[in-house]
């Protein structure tokens, strides 16, 4: 029995400092994509490098933002994400994910963010949404794997969109492309030092490499100038 | 967690304490109830006010109301503690109401092991506005299985406030599941009709 190795190592895991709750975390983030027919040798070389076994998952996701009554003077830019399990008809729980604007740190090897999430149920959640000011600017299923390497987390997942908003049944589903997405990411304590963890984080996706090439995707740039522009131009 | 019953006594917290102690009541410790309401930036009839509640009986929980004419059409939701920090990010949406902010805090009974009554003083801010009394019959979540008992128990008691339930005691029909957030939408409409008292 001595051979057992202690998953739960109370002393090597990073504590939460003081003032933070579990709730709030900041995150790095790596993106990358691969051709839906190279999945099987993407799994291959995770099967290799992580921790063994993954979960499979199939969720929906949806991107709100919040829409004030002052109507036009500030758009605020926060996004939540709600997940739920479409395959357990357990529709009631949701998370709801506020993702902050990532740190503008060059030196960084990856995106970092900070994120604050919470599980909420309620049983009608689009109403609820809808009451708290929160308006569905995209959504999306996401169909993949879950991989884990000590605290670095790998999912890798193919997108499909409805042509019918609110149905969601295989019929009405359809492939955004024909890659699937891959991200990887760490979660860290909200005012821990990042940069260890980065480069760890980078380092690992570097072992993915051939046949993914994992990326800081830099999509706040995008994000953030597109609805400015139209209005300049008036 | 069983059928609850929420009401505002017009008689100080210590003579309610004193007539459930003279049943054989033993006390069991504190409680503790807020209630917070967050509202537009500017009223409109497309933005409505979410009133965010936390109870001590459920420490980790935190439960959100967007308050419409009845229980049934008011959307609503129960969140972990995560919420309150993501309604913190809402702000140009949801301002928070720190001066109608109601608190009810006291002590909590243990009757004969089913019941638990909880007596707290409501204030707001340093005023105080009422006293607030939560009867609890732990053994079952089905309000008409025992809502006929809990109006005998509060006539036995109190010999008073019996006539005054809850909408829920009213409207159920069926045999339906009590949750914790029954309970909450009663101290909602409390401190609603407390927060107006002066």
């Amino acid at each position: 029995m001595d051979n057992l190795v202690d998953i739960d190592e109370e002393g090597s895991r990073p504590k939460l400092s003081v003032n933070s709750t579990p709730y709030q975390t900041q995150e790095c983030v790596l993106y990358g994509s691969i051709f839906a027919k190279n999945i099987p040798d993407l799994e291959r070389r995770l099967a290799g490098l992580c921790d063994p076994g993954s979960e499979e998952f199939s969720e929906h996701e949806m991107s709100f933002s919040l829409r004030t009554s002052g109507a036009m003077d500030v758009k605020t830019d926060i996004k939540l994400r709600r997940r739920f399990r479409t395959e357990y008809q357990i529709q009631n729980y949701w998370q709801l994910r506020y993702i902050g604007v990532p740190e503008p740190d060059q030196k960084c090897p990856t995106i970092v963010r900070k994120e604050i999430s919470s599980l909420v149920h309620s049983q009608d959640m689009m109403t609820y949404a809808k009451a708290l000011g929160l308006r569905m600017d995209y959504e999306y299923i996401t169909q993949g794997k879950l991989w884990t390497k000590g605290n670095i987390k790998i999912l890798h997942s193919t997108l499909t969109r409805t042509l019918r908003a609110g149905t969601y049944d295989s019929n009405s589903l359809k492939s955004m492309s024909d890659s699937a997405l891959v991200e990887i990411s760490i979660s860290l304590p909200e005012s821990a030092e990042y940069l260890p963890a980065a480069k760890s984080l980078r380092d690992f996706a570097d072992q993915l490499m051939p046949l993914v090439h994992m990326e800081k995707v830099d999509y706040w740039k995008k994000m953030f100038s597109t609805p400015a522009a139209p209005t300049r131009r008036q | 967690m069983g059928v609850t019953w929420v009401f505002e006594a017009e008689q100080t917290a210590k003579s309610v304490e004193r007539i459930l102690e003279s049943i054989g009541a033993e006390l069991r410790g504190q409680f503790l109830v807020d209630v917070t309401t967050y509202n537009p930036p500017t009223p409109s009839p497309e933005f409505s006010s979410n009133v965010v509640m936390h109870h001590s009986k459920c420490p980790q929980s935190t439960f959100s109301i967007c308050p419409k004419e009845t229980f049934k059409k008011s959307p609503k939701a129960v969140c972990d503690r995560g919420f309150d920090l993501i309604l913190g990010k809402l702000n140009n949406g949801l301002v928070v109401d720190n001066a109608g902010k109601i608190e009810i805090n006291g002590n909590e009974y243990n009757l004969h092991t089913d019941w638990t009554i909880r007596v707290g003083t409501a204030t707001q801010g340093t005023a105080v506005k009422g006293v607030v009394v939560e009867v609890e019959y732990d053994p079952s979540v089905i309000v008409v299985q025992c809502r006929e008992m809990m109006v005998e128990f509060v006539k036995q008691v109190f010999n008073k406030y019996y006539d005054n339930q809850p909408e829920i005691f009213i409207i159920t029909e069926n045999p339906e599941k009590y949750s914790p957030l029954d309970t909450m939408w009663q101290y909602l409409l409390i401190a609603t009709k407390l927060r107006k008292k002066t």
